[in-house]
């Protein structure tokens, strides 16, 4: 579970967040909804501590994010997932290498191990051809699908994804919205969308 | 009060690239890449020019020499000490902030703007560690490409004095031989390695820490390129009154 309390932040004399109060549960999916402008994404780099927020709290599971060293707060982090607006995707790496990324960093996995567990979850996210594909050479809903996939690679305990459908057709929007709350029950995990 | 801000931020990060490492085997596979790409990737627009001023150096030392009474194997010492005190180790390195420089700063910089370096640190990787730290190792090889430079400089100078009648190969030969001292050479790669990492860590900062989209990719690129000239060239004077004084 995620609490925020009292969540405010601000750039200069613009407030973006005024006390936003909340609470994420594991095994839903969890919406945040607002106009384009409103401070979704600066709500949720908060909340992944990439923005220094000015006050207020925030909570993974009774842990407080501000009391954590750097060092915990990397440690956290390795049990988070997140997708990317514009998916984030290593683009000199290809699509299975950047699926293995976080088992290579935090695993003593082999190669084959590895590799393994990168191709189950490309194939949950049915991109099991794709594997030595580069990120340049796949379409927006591939790409979406496999920031996903490294997303989940590692069994997170949370799973942020910053407007998941932007630039997909509808149909592909659905896909992946049913994606996202497919992996949800299935990882019994906290999930964000904004 | 920006220029202080940022001489505090640079040290920050230098001291971050230091804690919490990437694990041994990825950073070894990081490090061969980096060195694969700023060193030996390095070497073929090092070797074309230190063979060109080399020869360069000659000529113009050659015929600056119009008095009969210097001896004509002073144009091999010349060009020696030019090129083991200053061309190689000080103008290589401006010609590298602008080919290595640029590259790091413009790598990292398109990491920053297409949010790769935020999806490290979600992970929880140290992404000052990860970037920054395989470039500046691979860098400290930088001292192999100056040699490199030395020695091509110096058969540069000796094919321009051979084959344009300036002297034998005998005299330029002697010239090169004469009142060598090896503690020039010891001054060449201490400036030398200090310069390898400037070039790695300064680029390094512009890139990380720059702000919007791909025109200030190249700005910050620019902006790095010349900070990275303006310290080696200040510091070649501190390390040169230090050194030699």
């Amino acid at each position: 579970m995620i609490r925020v309390t009292e969540l405010h932040k601000s750039f200069g004399d613009i407030k973006i967040l005024k006390g936003v109060s909340t609470t994420f549960e594991r095994g839903k999916t969890n919406l945040v909804i607002g106009q384009s402008g409103s401070g979704k994404t600066v709500f949720l780099k908060c909340l992944l501590g990439l923005f220094d927020y000015d006050s207020g709290s925030i909570d993974y599971d009774n842990q407080r994010f501000t009391d954590l060293t750097d060092d915990e707060k990397r440690n956290l982090r390795s049990k988070i997932g997140m997708v990317f607006q514009g998916s984030a995707l290593f683009d000199s790496m290809t699509i299975e290498e950047n699926v293995m990324f976080p088992l290579r960093m935090f695993t003593n996995q082999s190669e084959s191990e590895m590799r393994d567990r990168a191709n189950i979850v490309l194939k949950r996210v049915n991109l099991d051809n794709a594997q030595n594909k580069m990120p340049s050479e796949a379409s927006g809903g591939m790409q979406k699908r496999v920031a996903i996939a490294r997303a989940i690679v590692n069994n997170p305990k949370y799973l942020f994804c910053d407007e998941p459908n932007s630039g997909l057709d509808p149909k592909t929007a659905i896909v992946i919205d049913n994606l996202i709350q497919e992996i949800t029950r299935e990882y019994n995990i906290v999930t964000v969308i904004n | 009060m920006n220029y202080l801000q940022n001489i505090g931020t640079y040290f920050l990060m230098i001291a971050e690239m230091f804690r919490k490492p990437t694990k041994r085997s990825v950073m070894m596979k990081l490090i061969l890449k980096e060195i694969d790409d700023l060193v030996i990737g390095s070497l073929g627009i090092v070797a074309f020019i230190s063979f060109f001023v080399g020869g360069v150096i000659t000529i113009q030392t050659a015929l600056n020499i119009t008095n009969p009474l210097i001896p004509k194997y002073l144009v091999g010492f010349a060009t020696r000490q030019s090129i083991i005190l200053e061309f190689a180790p000080t103008f290589i390195s401006i010609i590298m902030a602008g080919k290595v420089g640029s590259f790091i700063t413009s790598s990292i910089g398109t990491m920053r703007v297409t949010e790769q370096i935020d999806a490290l640190e979600v992970m929880g990787v140290n992404s000052i560690n990860y970037l920054v730290f395989p470039k500046t190792v691979a860098m400290m090889l930088y001292p192999f490409v100056i040699s490199i430079a030395m020695f091509l400089g110096i058969i540069g100078g000796m094919a321009a004095c051979v084959y344009g009648g300036f002297s034998t190969l005998e005299d330029y030969i002697r010239g090169v031989q004469l009142d060598f001292i090896p503690f020039h050479m010891l001054y060449a790669f201490i400036k030398t390695l200090i310069f390898a990492f400037i070039l790695a860590t300064i680029p390094s900062f512009y890139g990380y820490y720059m702000k919007g989209g791909a025109l200030e990719v190249g700005k910050a690129s620019t902006i790095a390129f010349v900070w990275t000239s303006v310290v080696i060239i200040l510091l070649n004077y501190i390390l040169t009154q230090m050194l030699l004084s």
